[in-house]
């Protein structure tokens, strides 16, 4: 009896140890992304090009292998894709259409967080 | 919850166990949902299982709650209609989980009572039971377990311990037998009458 006791706890708090984390991983590297992306529309409202698209692109490359463990596959392929577009016309010279990607991408990344969180709407 | 076969476990348990195996296929059948996905769910699904099998142990009404309460069927040899139809349980089903028991007639039965996990226990009437050993007047010799003390050529030093036996009796019983190495032997089990069986390898 004692022993299922100590089962059952362990396994919630391996459980609840496991959520937190994710939860924390995928919410600072969302952070890190809607940070550079805001820089890099700083950048292109200005009508400047930005390397920090580029820069972004190869540290989500990095990220997203880890996001892989706990997040959708679908969902990470589609901020890669939105970053990637985003990136493309800002190094095109469209910056108008470079915003609105970046806007995208931007809408994606936090919806990764919010996906994560532990609400009710998640849960049910 | 606990050590039982899949015929022996409580409904609640049945429905666990089927959801686990249906949780385990989600990431593997779509390689985009990652693993943690799966084990998650499952993990806790395992918690609460422990959880309320717990709760079942410690309190009667929780037991009742998840696992129902057994119905008696058969009362002072007559067959209670009411337990029956709130079971859902018909005539055929009775008259099979009887003959499963070797009972091949409703009058042989003084009472069946329909546990928890579907399986019938039955006390039949005096006159067709069988007779017990105190009844016989028969000398008390209360068996046990046989022991396994060699299976597929390895001896097994602990239970030569516990029949009270050691190596050098084993050769002995080997010798007697014709038998010169362990490895030549398939099984050999000692029963507490002290019979000896021996199967050796083809």
């Amino acid at each position: 009896m004692k022993s299922s006791v100590i089962y059952a706890i362990t396994i919630g708090l391996l459980i609840g140890a496991a959520t937190v984390t994710a939860f924390l991983y995928t919410s600072s590297t969302t952070d890190f992304v809607t940070e550079s992306l805001e820089k890099a529309r700083t950048s292109l409202d200005r009508g400047e090009k930005t390397e920090e698209l580029a820069a972004l692109v190869d540290s989500w490359e990095e990220k997203k292998k880890y996001l892989m463990f706990i997040i959708n596959h679908r969902d990470i392929e589609n901020v890669s894709v939105s970053l990637i577009k985003a990136k493309q016309r800002a190094e095109g010279g469209e910056f108008d259409e470079a915003i609105k990607e970046i806007e995208i991408a931007t809408f994606l990344v936090n919806e990764l967080t919010e996906k994560e969180r532990l609400v009710m709407e998640n849960v049910f | 919850m606990g050590k039982r076969q899949v015929g022996e476990l409580q409904p609640s348990e049945l429905v666990v166990a089927i959801m686990i195996s249906d949780l385990a296929t989600i990431p593997m059948s779509d390689s985009a949902i990652p693993l943690a996905n799966g084990i998650i769910p499952i993990l806790t699904l395992i918690a609460s299982e422990i959880v309320a099998s717990i709760c079942a142990l410690k309190s009667p009404k929780i037991r009742k709650i998840l696992t129902g309460a057994p119905s008696v069927i058969i009362r002072n040899g007559k067959i209670d209609r009411k337990e029956m139809s709130k079971n859902r349980y018909n005539l055929e089903d009775l008259a099979e989980a009887l003959r499963m028991k070797d009972y091949f007639s409703f009058d042989d039965v003084y009472m069946a009572i329909l546990e928890t996990n579907g399986t019938l226990s039955v006390i039949p009437k005096s006159p067709k039971r069988t007779p017990t050993a105190e009844e016989l007047n028969l000398p008390e010799n209360q068996e046990t377990l046989p022991f396994v003390l060699i299976a597929d050529g390895k001896v097994y030093p602990k239970h030569l311990k516990e029949a009270g036996v050691n190596e050098d009796w084993l050769k002995k019983e080997l010798k007697k037998r014709d038998i010169k190495n362990v490895k030549e032997v398939f099984l050999m089990t000692v029963n507490s009458n002290g019979q000896i069986g021996v199967q050796k390898r083809e």
